[in-house]
């Protein structure tokens, strides 16, 4: 009976110290909820060594009173490299189109309006003589023509071809 | 002996002349380096990166003090100049974190727990803690609303975003850390 008593007992007790801890759980947890920023202590938690400022005003006083001033002409603006940049790639685009047409402009048409007098004057002014201008074709693979070919766009006859041989020399020459 | 105190136009003026130059940049450092370095130490935390970049901001202005056009308050100016600092200083420091479990958070986080210049109350220090989840721009915006008490008209000439942007990010922050904090356990 009497043991019986004691376990009521310490169950009550048991019950109460629980009900304690709820209660004190439930006024943090309140306290938590309620909680707001005025109710913070606004003073100030960072600190510094002692004399810091004095300290700081004299380093910052040595540092520029050794710093020689420096005024730039021009000084540097995000604009002003843009416009730079832009200014320079519309001086190459129109170079480009201006300056290379007239470098490969030696075409046929517009030779077309040169006399052809003015052609060889040229030609034997630059020393370049008919032997020279007919080595090139020899040289150049793109003018390869068969013997009867290239007689043929000559258009030399046989009578013409009988009237150039030397009759004196032919024996020997055979 | 009482050491005579110069308005920003003072400032100016005195700097333009080239025997004054010195002695005006002086008063300015003078005038602005507290107000400079608590800005950028909310924001980078760690007291030598703050020093560092207190100097960097000071050395900035002497150079480009001549081109100051009155077009702004002195004092958004110079703001101006370390708010930009504090954020591409920030930036880099990202850059350097290539792995996550790694992040800028956590490190600064872990030196608000261990510094030796860092002191508070638990959930002061808690706050600290859940600021440093916030974007950098609205940790800047709440740094400069809730703790330097500065008016979002001020605001939006330092950081060059407009009123109503800032109103919306400040209250989103407040939202935010109070989340974060409700979920905490102090």
């Amino acid at each position: 009976m009497k043991i019986y008593y004691q376990r009521i007992k310490l169950k009550k007790i048991t019950k109460s110290i629980g009900a304690k801890f709820q209660y004190l759980c439930g006024i943090t947890k309140m306290k938590n909820e309620n909680f707001k920023l005025e109710n913070i202590s606004k003073s100030n938690v960072f600190k510094v060594p002692e004399n810091y400022f004095n300290d700081l005003s004299v380093q910052i006083q040595e540092q520029t009173s050794n710093q020689k001033r420096v005024i730039p002409l021009i000084s540097w603006s995000k604009k002003r490299t843009w416009g730079s940049i832009a200014a320079c790639t519309a001086i190459g685009i129109l170079g480009y189109f201006t300056l290379m047409p007239q470098q490969d402009s030696l075409r046929n048409e517009s030779l077309a309006g040169v006399q052809n007098q003015e052609i060889i004057n040229y030609l034997i002014q630059e020393n370049v003589n008919q032997t020279d201008f007919a080595e090139q074709i020899n040289n150049s693979k793109t003018l390869k023509f068969k013997d009867s070919e290239l007689l043929d766009n000559l258009k030399v006859t046989d009578k013409d071809i009988l009237q150039s041989v030397d009759y004196e020399n032919i024996d020997n020459e055979i | 002996m009482t050491e005579i105190k110069l308005t920003d136009s003072d400032i100016l003026a005195k700097f333009a002349a080239l025997e004054t130059r010195n002695f005006a940049f002086n008063q300015l450092v003078k005038t602005y380096q507290q107000k400079l370095y608590w800005h950028i130490r909310k924001m980078v935390i760690d007291h030598d990166d703050a020093d560092d970049l207190t100097q960097e901001t000071f050395i900035k202005i002497w150079k480009a003090l001549d081109n100051f056009k009155g077009d702004s308050q002195l004092f958004t100016w110079i703001y101006r100049i370390a708010t930009n600092e504090c954020l591409n200083h920030l930036a880099k420091k990202k850059k350097r974190f290539f792995l996550p479990i790694n992040d800028i958070t956590e490190e600064l986080s872990n030196k608000i727990d261990n510094s030796s210049l860092i002191s508070g109350d638990e959930i002061q220090l808690k706050l600290q803690k859940a600021l440093l989840t916030l974007p950098d721009k609205q940790r800047l915006v709440f740094n400069m609303k809730y703790y330097d008490e500065m008016k979002y008209e001020e605001i939006s000439e330092i950081t060059g975003t407009s009123v109503g942007a800032l109103k919306a990010s400040y209250h989103l922050a407040v939202k935010k850390v109070e989340e974060h904090l409700k979920k905490s356990e102090f």
